[in-house]
C-alpha cells in the first residue's frame, strides 16, 4: 500500500512536472529561511545569514537536478526532449525524411492493403459449416471431353440412393423470372436450389426458416428465401416481407426468410466454370425451392448443378471410386447415359480455384515492395551515417553515454518509422478501396474486403525493425571512433569512412536493383500478355453494340408446348414484332435477336451428321446458338460461304443452319459442307452457309465449332437483343428499347442492358487488373531502386570531392568526371540487373499460367527490360555525375 | 559550526532520516538539525543530500508527506514514517549493527592474533 503511494508520488511528479517544481522550491525556500533565522540568531546580518544558508544549501539547481534524478522517472524526461529535438531535425531535414517516410509509407500501405484483400477473399473462413467438407459433383461427357458439366435430374436421385460418401446432395439451376407488383414488373434473378440446399451448405437462414422437404411440390404457392442483398435492396430490410407472398411469372411465392450474407458464395463461380449451363445473370436475388421431376427433367436434360457435403470419415477419393461405380451402371442401363462419368471437386477449389493463383502473385509481388522499401530505407539511414559521425563524435567528447546517443537516435528512427506508418494507413485505406472498385467482379466476396490489422501491424513491424537497426548504425560506427580525427575534419568529408560501410550501402542498392528487376520482367510479361488478349479479334463488333435480354412469361400467355414446336406463335410473334419495332428506332442501325449474346458460349448439343452417321456417333456436343437474321449484319461477323439466315427461314419452313469456320475444318474438313445436313432435336437442318468464327468462349480460348440456327425455327422463351446505334453512345437507345418492348405488353421487363464493349472488357477484367497492380508495383520498385542508386552515387561524389579535384586539376575533362561517376552506376546496376535476370528467369515459371500468347522465358522481354534499367540507372547517375563535374579543383583539394 | 565534522555516508543517511522521523513528524530542515542535535553535533547532514534523499525515501514509500505550517506560521512539508517505513527502519538498523560489530571486531584485532 505504502509502495503503490509511493508510485502515486512518482507518477504525480512526472504529469504534473510544474506543481512539482514548485513543491520543491517551496521547500527549498523553507529550508533557507529557516537556516537563515538560524544564522541571524547566531549574530549575522540578515543579508548576510540569508547568503550564507543558500551557499550552505550547495547548487540549488543541483538539488533541483538530484531531486529529480531520485524520482527514477529522468529516462522519461530525456525521452521527451529527444522526441522533439527528432522532429526538429526531421523537420529541417525535409528531403531525407520525406524520402523515410514516403518510401515506408508505400511499403507498409501497399502490403497492407493487398494482404488485406487477399485475406478478404482467400484466407477468411467460410460462411458454411465444414466448408471443407462441400463437394462439386460434375458429369463428364468422355465424347465431348467435357470435365465440368451439370447433371440431370435422375442421375441425381440415383446418386442419392446408391451412394453412401455423401449425407447430402443438392442440386441448383439459374433461373430468370420477372417480379410483377405494383411498381411495375422488374427482372429477378433467382438459384433454384432443392429443398435440403441449406443442409448441404451448412447455411441457416439469418432470419426466418429454412426449407422443409416435400414443400416445394406442385404447382401452387413456390416458397423462396430472398438473399441479404435484395431483401435492403428492394425491401428496404423490413421484416414485414417474411411470410408475405410476391409474383414471380404470375406464381405466388411465399418469403419464408432471408439468406445469411455471402450465403451464395461460390456460386457465381460454379456457373462460370461449368462447361454450360443456364447463365446466372448477377448474384441471385432469391433461392426459389425447386422439386424436379423426372416428367419435368427427363435423363437426357442436364440442367442441374449438383453440390454434396461428404459423410464424416469419408474421402473425396473413395467419393469418387463410389460415385464413378455408379455412374458406370447408369450407363450400362440408359442410353440417354452414353459416355457419361462424374467428376468430383471440392467446391473451394471451384470458388477460389482460378483467383488463388493470381492473388498469390499479387501477394509475392508487393513483398518484393516491401523488401525494396526496407532496403532504401537501411540505405537512406547509412547514408546519413557518415554526415552525423561528427555529431556523435562531439557529443561522446561533452560526454554524453553511448546509451544516451543510441537512445536519440532510436527515438528518431522510431518517429520516422511510426510518421511512415500512419500515412501508410492512409494510403493503404485509399488503396484497398480502389483496389475494390477496379477489381474484377468474379472475385468471390469482393464487397466484403476491410483492412486487415494484423498485416498492417507486421508491416510496421518489419519498418520499425529495419529503420531501427539503420537507425543505430552510425552509434554502433562511433564505437570505433577516434575522436580526434572525426572532430578534425569537416563535416561529411571524413575519409575515416569506413570502407566496409560503403561495401554495404552498394550491396544494398544492387540487392535494390535485382528485385526491381524481377518485378519489372514480370509486368512487362504480363502486360505483353494483357495486350495480346485485348488484340486478339473476338470475331465480332462490339463497338457501338447495346445488349439486353428478356424473358417471355407467364407461360400461359406464351405457352412453351412441346408438341407444337417449333410452331409457338405466340412467342415466335412477340420476338418478331419486337425485333420490327427496334429496327424503326432512329437511333438503330441494325439489330437483332439471339439467343445468347456473343461472349456468352450457350449450350451444347449432341449431333450427327446425316450421311456419316457412324463417325459422327462419336462426335462431341457442338455448340447450338441461335440467331434472328440481321445477326451477322450488326454484329459484323463475316459470311464466308452461302447464304445468311433470312426473313424466310421461319417455323414450319425447312430447317436450315449454319456452320462456323472452326465447324467446318473439324468436321468437314476444310470440304464445302454446304448442303450437308445435320441432325439434333430429332430433326436434319441443311448447312446454308458458313460462317467467320466466334469467340464466344472468350478472347483467351481457342475457337470452338459451332452452329447457327434460325431463333423463329428454335423459339426460346428468354433471349437477347443486340442493337447497333448509329449515333455515338449505344446506351441512349436503352430507354426506347425498353419502352417499345413494354408497349408490346406490359408485363415484359427489359433486364441487364450493358454495351458489349462493356462485357467484352468485364471478360478480360482479371488479366488487366493483374497486370495493371503488378505494373504499378513494379514501377514502384523501380523508382526505389533509382532513388537508391542515387543516393549511393550521390554520397559517393560527396567523398570523392578530393578526388575529382585532383583528377580535374591533373587534367581530367568535365567528361571524364561524369563518365566516372556514370560508370560507377551502371557497375552496380549491372550486378543487380544479372541477379535479376537469374531470380526473374526461375521465377517466371511461375505466372506461367497467368500468361496468355507470351512464354514465361520470353527473350524480347528479357532483353529489353535489363537495357531499360541499366539506361534508367544510368539516367539516375547522371545527376551526381554532373555535380562532381562542377565542383572547382581548388576548393575540392582545399577540404582536406 | 565547526567544518571538521565527517560527512554521513549516503546509505546511513536513510537510516538517520528514518530514525528522526520515527521520532516525531517534521520537515526537511527539522530532520537536519535533530540529527545533528542528537549526534551531538558529530554527525552534520549536507544539506544538498537531504531532500534527494526524502524524496527517495518518499517515492519508496518508506516516508509520507504533507504540507502543513510551521512554529511560525511559514508552509512547510512535513514527512511522516509509514508502516512499511517502520519496518525498514527496523531491518535498516538491524545491518548496522551487523555491520559496525564487524568493524569493531576488525579494529579491536590484536597484532598477530
Amino acid at each position: 500500500m505504502d509502495r503503490l503511494r509511493g508510485w502515486v508520488r512518482r507518477i504525480r511528479a512526472v504529469l504534473m512536472r510544474d506543481t512539482a517544481d514548485r513543491e520543491m522550491r517551496d521547500e527549498m525556500e523553507f529550508h533557507t529561511t529557516m537556516e537563515a533565522d538560524a544564522l541571524r540568531r547566531s549574530g549575522l546580518e540578515p543579508e548576510a545569514a540569508r547568503r550564507a544558508a543558500l551557499v550552505r544549501f550547495g547548487g540549488l539547481d543541483r538539488y533541483g537536478e538530484e531531486s529529480r534524478d531520485a524520482r527514477g522517472t529522468a529516462w522519461l524526461d530525456e525521452v521527451r526532449h529527444d522526441f522533439r529535438l527528432s522532429v526538429r531535425l526531421a523537420s529541417r531535414n525535409v528531403p531525407f525524411s520525406a524520402a523515410v517516410v514516403v518510401t515506408l509509407a508505400l511499403g507498409i500501405g501497399a502490403t497492407t492493403a493487398i494482404f488485406s484483400m487477399v485475406d478478404g477473399v482467400l484466407l477468411r473462413g467460410w460462411p458454411f459449416a465444414d466448408g471443407d467438407r462441400l463437394v462439386m459433383i460434375w458429369e463428364t461427357d468422355r465424347a465431348s471431353e467435357t470435365l465440368h458439366e451439370p447433371a440431370s435430374w435422375p442421375d441425381i436421385v440415383d446418386m442419392r440412393t446408391r451412394t453412401r460418401a455423401f449425407t447430402e446432395i443438392g442440386a441448383v439451376v439459374a433461373l430468370n423470372g420477372t417480379m410483377t407488383g405494383t411498381e411495375g414488373a422488374e427482372r429477378v434473378s433467382m438459384l433454384g436450389v432443392t429443398t435440403n440446399m441449406l443442409d448441404v451448405l451448412g447455411v441457416t437462414p439469418a432470419i426466418g426458416r429454412g426449407f422443409r422437404a416435400g414443400e416445394a411440390s406442385g404447382q401452387g404457392v413456390g416458397i423462396a428465401l430472398l438473399s441479404e442483398r435484395y431483401w435492403l435492396a428492394r425491401f428496404g430490410g423490413d421484416r414485414a416481407i417474411i411470410g408475405n407472398t410476391v409474383a414471380i411469372d404470375g406464381r405466388p411465392i411465399e418469403i419464408i426468410g432471408v439468406l445469411p450474407r455471402d450465403a451464395d458464395l461460390g456460386m457465381a463461380q460454379v456457373h462460370a466454370n461449368a462447361d454450360y449451363s443456364v447463365p446466372l445473370s448477377g448474384p441471385a436475388d432469391l433461392w426459389l425451392a425447386v422439386e424436379p421431376t423426372t416428367q419435368e427433367y427427363p435423363r437426357q436434360t442436364h440442367p442441374f448443378l449438383a453440390l454434396g457435403r461428404l459423410a464424416d470419415g469419408a474421402t473425396l477419393a473413395a467419393a469418387q471410386q463410389e460415385m464413378a461405380a455408379v455412374m458406370t451402371d447408369l450407363e450400362a442401363t440408359f442410353p440417354e447415359n452414353e459416355a457419361r462419368g462424374v467428376n468430383l471437386e471440392p467446391y473451394e477449389n471451384v470458388t477460389f480455384g482460378q483467383v488463388r493463383r493470381a492473388l498469390v502473385v499479387l501477394l509475392a509481388a508487393v513483398a518484393v515492395v516491401l523488401l525494396v522499401a526496407c532496403v532504401n530505407v537501411a540505405n537512406l539511414l547509412l547514408a546519413r551515417t557518415a554526415t552525423r559521425k561528427r555529431e556523435v563524435g562531439v557529443r561522446r567528447a561533452l560526454g554524453a553515454s553511448m546509451a544516451r546517443i543510441g537512445r536519440q537516435f532510436l527515438v528518431e528512427s522510431i518517429v520516422l518509422t511510426v510518421l511512415g506508418a500512419v500515412a501508410g494507413v492512409a494510403l493503404a485505406r485509399i488503396a484497398l478501396r480502389a483496389l475494390v472498385a477496379l477489381a474484377p467482379p468474379d472475385i468471390p466476396r469482393l464487397d466484403s474486403i476491410t483492412l486487415d490489422l494484423r498485416v498492417l501491424a507486421i508491416a510496421t513491424t518489419v519498418s520499425m525493425l529495419v529503420s531501427v537497426l539503420f537507425g543505430l548504425a552510425p552509434v554502433l560506427e562511433a564505437r570505433r571512433l577516434h575522436l580526434q580525427r572525426v572532430l578534425r575534419s569537416q563535416a561529411g568529408r571524413t575519409t575515416t569512412d569506413s570502407r566496409d560501410s560503403r561495401r554495404f550501402r552498394d550491396v544494398l542498392v544492387v540487392a535494390e536493383v535485382a528485385l526491381a528487376i524481377v518485378l519489372v520482367i514480370g509486368a512487362a510479361l504480363l502486360g505483353r500478355s494483357f495486350q495480346t488478349l485485348t488484340a486478339t479479334d473476338p470475331g465480332f463488333r462490339t463497338a457501338g453494340i447495346v445488349t439486353a435480354e428478356y424473358e417471355l412469361q407467364p407461360a400461359s400467355r406464351y405457352p412453351f408446348d412441346f408438341s407444337r414446336w417449333p410452331l409457338l406463335t405466340e412467342i415466335n410473334n412477340l420476338h418478331a414484332s419486337y425485333l420490327e419495332r427496334v429496327r424503326t428506332l432512329p437511333g438503330v442501325q441494325h439489330a437483332a435477336l439471339a439467343a445468347r449474346n456473343p461472349l456468352d458460349p450457350g449450350f451444347t448439343n449432341s449431333f450427327v451428321i446425316v450421311g456419316r452417321e457412324e463417325e459422327s456417333a462419336d462426335y462431341p456436343e457442338i455448340r447450338t446458338r441461335m440467331i434472328s437474321a440481321g445477326y451477322l449484319e450488326t454484329l459484323d461477323v463475316a459470311l464466308l460461304d452461302g447464304r445468311d439466315i433470312s426473313a424466310a427461314d421461319v417455323a414450319g419452313a425447312e430447317p436450315i443452319a449454319l456452320i462456323n469456320e472452326s465447324g467446318m475444318r473439324r468436321y468437314f474438313d476444310g470440304t464445302d459442307p454446304i448442303d450437308s445436313h445435320v441432325r439434333f432435336w430429332g430433326t436434319p437442318w441443311r448447312i446454308v452457309g458458313v460462317i467467320a468464327d466466334e469467340r464466344f468462349n472468350g478472347v483467351d480460348a481457342d475457337p470452338e465449332p459451332a452452329l447457327y440456327v434460325p431463333l423463329a425455327q428454335a423459339p426460346q422463351a428468354g433471349v437477347t437483343v443486340l442493337a447497333r446505334a448509329s449515333g455515338g453512345d449505344p446506351t441512349a437507345i436503352a430507354p426506347d428499347l425498353r419502352r417499345l418492348l413494354r408497349e408490346l405488353d406490359p408485363g415484359l421487363a427489359l433486364a441487364g442492358i450493358e454495351t458489349l464493349d462493356r462485357t467484352l472488357a468485364v471478360s478480360v477484367a482479371r488479366p488487366r487488373f493483374t497486370a495493371a497492380l503488378i505494373g504499378l508495383f513494379a514501377g514502384l520498385a523501380l523508382v526505389l531502386a533509382l532513388i537508391g542508386v542515387h543516393g549511393v552515387l550521390s554520397y559517393s561524389v560527396t567523398q570523392r570531392t578530393a578526388e575529382v579535384g585532383i583528377r580535374l586539376a591533373l587534367g581530367a575533362t568535365r567528361g571524364n568526371v561524369i563518365g566516372l561517376i556514370i560508370r560507377e552506376g551502371i557497375t552496380l546496376a549491372v550486378i543487380g540487373t544479372v541477379i535479376g535476370l537469374a531470380i526473374a528467369a526461375a521465377a517466371a515459371q511461375g505466372i506461367g499460367a497467368l500468361l496468355y500468347g507470351v512464354t514465361p522465358l520470353d527473350a524480347a522481354t528479357f532483353t529489353a527490360v535489363p537495357v531499360a534499367v541499366v539506361g534508367l540507372a544510368a539516367l539516375a547517375s547522371y545527376l551526381p555525375a554532373l555535380r562532381a563535374a562542377r565542383a572547382q579543383p581548388l576548393s575540392a583539394l582545399r577540404t582536406d | 559550526m565547526a567544518r571538521n565534522q565527517p560527512e554521513v555516508l549516503q546509505g546511513t543517511l536513510d537510516l538517520l532520516i528514518l530514525k528522526s522521523l520515527s521520532l516525531e513528524a517534521m520537515h526537511g530542515w527539522g530532520v537536519g538539525q535533530r540529527i545533528q542535535q542528537i549526534s551531538r553535533d558529530s554527525l552534520q547532514v549536507n544539506q544538498g543530500s537531504l531532500y534527494p534523499a526524502l524524496h527517495r525515501l518518499e517515492y519508496r514509500g518508506w516516508i509520507r508527506a504533507e504540507w502543513g505550517s510551521s512554529q511560525n506560521n511559514r508552509r512547510a512539508k512535513y514527512y511522516r514514517l509509514t508502516q512499511s517505513g517502520r519496518r525498514r527502519l527496523a531491518l535498516e538498523q538491524e545491518q548496522w549493527r551487523r555491520f559496525s560489530t564487524g568493524v569493531e571486531l576488525v579494529l579491536a584485532a590484536e597484532e598477530g592474533a
